[in-house]
């Protein structure tokens, strides 16, 4: 996904995005997946970049 | 005309500070295109530098830098010089259409626009940069193959010329050599700069072996007389230098204009000149000798 957002390529990340949805999530789906669901439906990918890597940053320090 | 897969393979960027626009335009060129959006200048600046689109479908009025610095950018720097910029505004007066064509775009359109409209002319503006990006492909392979045409020819009728006279085994390529390097010892000559660039010694040195072509056209009793000539058969020998200036003056007629073969024509016809004007078959003296003449006929004579 960092990639398409790089890039700033709305079909990959669309699709993307549409898989990630699709996903059963072991309860709700977490906030910061919406959030970047919204901003890349809006083409706001700075924003959705800064969440993707907060997001990769939390999942190398849970697996620790 | 290229393939249409070619055409569909390329990225189109759409720069624009409305969502509801970048919509409209993705929805429009989507399934034809691949895509690159971006909300403002600074971001578009920075998603080119990971990936180069073909062409930036660009808005002017946006906060932060506007489409106009985008542009001017872009055309600043020799890398994406050569992206087609099409400005898509609401910007519609006659200056502002000026300024952005001015900068280097290759279209303007203003909103409010027709889906298909920018679609048709962002399809037209690919095409002409795919013949733009290949002609200068084409020109240099075409140069190239011209360029092998002219040595071969060259150096086939040189050949023609060494076989017809057998006993100057050898001299066509070393009196080429001896040109060469007398030309590039003389080039930076302040009498010589001028007319010896790197160009014209190339000419001169793969013109250097036809300068006894005109030897086709002297009968072989004559050509090929072991002993010493008379002074008729000099005579009639003296004139290779004219046969090899008509005849090459023919091919140079077929060819028109300025042709590569008038380098060789004027080493035929005046490499027996001497600087004492007593050479043939003009009798021309000092400068009047051709710089091409003067170097074959050191070459020859050395050789001899």
């Amino acid at each position: 996904m960092r990639v398409h957002l790089l890039k700033s390529e709305p079909i990959p990340l669309k699709t993307l995005m549409a898989e990630i949805n699709g996903l059963a999530w072991p309860g709700a789906v977490p906030p910061e997946i919406e959030t970047l669901g919204r901003l890349i439906a809006r083409y706001r990918f700075n924003e959705a970049a800064a969440i993707v890597d907060t997001l990769l940053t939390s999942d190398e320090g849970d697996s620790r | 005309m290229k393939p249409m897969d070619e055409i569909s393979s390329c990225t189109v960027m759409i720069v624009d500070d409305t969502e509801t626009n970048i919509d409209i335009l993705v929805e429009a060129l989507g399934s034809d295109f691949n895509l690159q959006v971006t909300m403002d200048g600074e971001s578009a600046l920075k998603a080119i530098a990971y990936k180069m689109p073909d062409l930036i479908l660009l808005d002017i009025m946006m906060p932060g830098m506007d489409g106009y610095e985008v542009c001017r950018r872009l055309k600043a720097s020799p890398e994406t010089r050569g992206i087609p910029i099409v400005f898509l505004t609401a910007m519609s007066e006659e200056q502002d259409e000026a300024r952005g064509l001015a900068l280097g775009a290759v279209d303007y359109i203003t909103k409010p626009f027709s889906p298909p409209l920018v679609k048709a002319r962002v399809r037209n503006q690919l095409e002409l940069k795919r013949y733009r990006d290949h002609l200068e492909d084409l020109v240099r392979e075409r140069t190239r193959q011209l360029a092998l045409t002219q040595e071969v020819t060259l150096q086939s009728m040189g050949t023609l010329a060494e076989y017809r006279d057998p006993e100057t085994g050898g001299h066509i390529r070393r009196t080429q050599e001896y040109i060469r390097i007398l030309a590039e010892h003389l080039k930076d000559h302040p009498r010589f700069r001028d007319r010896l660039n790197d160009t014209a010694i190339e000419l001169l040195v793969k013109s250097a072996p036809l300068h006894d072509i005109g030897k086709v056209g002297v009968r072989d009793n004559i050509l090929l007389k072991p002993d010493e000539l008379t002074e008729e058969e000099f005579e009639t020998m003296k004139r290779h230098t004219t046969y090899g200036r008509d005849m090459l003056l023919i091919s140079e007629k077929m060819l028109g204009g300025d042709s590569f073969l008038s380098m060789a024509r004027e080493i035929a016809y005046t490499h027996q000149e001497k600087w004492d004007g007593t050479g043939y078959p003009r009798g021309l003296k000092g400068e009047e000798i051709p710089i091409s003449g003067r170097l074959m006929a050191v070459a020859d004579v050395y050789d001899a």
